[in-house]
């Protein structure tokens, strides 16, 4: 079921029923959102409907959309249901690369961030090897229990922001001078701030 | 736009067009213009059709007009009265 109606080829269902030409008996329209200037409650009140435009012949078939609040109020019905002849190809994933030189100094930022973890007992030994077998799924896991992952490639970055917000959360450090690392200096700031840190 | 003044009889890819309420034959033709955007608008997009109204009981039906080089899918046969 959709909300409104989109402006392009498709067939078209009002409760169920297929939206048929009444001329051609074509099932094929192109829907547009019309406005009508109407008597009630006042003057400049505009009501929406649709006119379809039977894509064979050219008739108009007018309606609005009757969704709205089934008979014993606990449910809503959605009336419209349209299905587009052409649907638009789904959008192709955004694949980021990130250079070698970077990927070393978040791997290197993100060891340190867990090392100052592990050290304040806050997560267990295990997750060191992690990082160089670059296990990052199982990583996110153990910095997130309960984390949703889709299926893409988790990377090292996004394992590096968890865990400086776990140092951020338990007030590891000074929080303040962190930000200010994160924002300006990335990370050749954060590996030598980790690292003094670092007993 | 078109002016039309008259009564017509109308096909429609070759089909005759009827009164869906009385099956009269004759029409008033105007061209019509919907309101694509709000009406306040200055420069809002229109969806332009033609309208027939049936002579008898005034029954209108909408038909946008879709022309394949010289052909047209609507045709106006001028009723002589």
């Amino acid at each position: 079921m959709v909300d409104e109606l989109i402006c392009d080829e498709s067939r078209v269902w009002i409760l169920g029923q297929p939206l048929i030409c009444r001329f051609c008996a074509n099932d094929v329209f192109l829907p547009y959102h019309t406005y009508k200037n109407v008597e009630k409650p006042g003057i400049d009140v505009f009501f929406v409907d649709y006119t379809a435009i039977c894509l064979k012949c050219g008739c108009a078939t007018q309606f609005g959309d009757p969704s709205g609040p089934s008979p014993d109020g606990t449910d809503y019905i959605w009336a419209l249901e349209q299905v587009l002849l052409n649907p638009p190809e789904p959008e192709p994933p955004i694949i980021r690369t990130v250079d070698d030189k970077t990927l070393r100094a978040q791997k290197s930022c993100l060891s340190l961030a867990l090392l100052l973890l592990v050290q304040e007992g806050i997560i267990e030994n295990a997750v060191l090897p992690l990082v160089e077998e670059e296990q990052n799924e199982n990583l996110l896991h153990l910095l997130e229990p309960g984390v949703y992952v889709s299926s893409e490639e988790i990377p090292a970055e996004k394992c590096l922001v968890l865990a400086l917000s776990q140092i951020v959360k338990h007030r590891l450090l000074d929080n303040d001078k962190l930000h200010f690392i994160i924002e300006y200096e990335s990370y050749p700031g954060i590996e030598s701030f980790l690292r003094k840190h670092i007993e | 736009m078109v002016r039309r003044r008259g009564i017509y009889e109308v096909e429609i890819l070759g089909k005759r067009l009827c009164c869906t309420l009385c099956d009269g034959k004759m029409f008033h033709h105007r061209e019509i213009y919907l309101d694509l955007e709000l009406p306040k608008k200055i420069d809002r997009e229109q969806l332009t059709l033609q309208s027939l109204m049936c002579k008898v009981c005034s029954t209108t039906q909408l038909v946008q007009e879709k022309t394949d080089g010289t052909k047209t899918n609507i045709v106006y046969i001028e009723v002589k009265t």
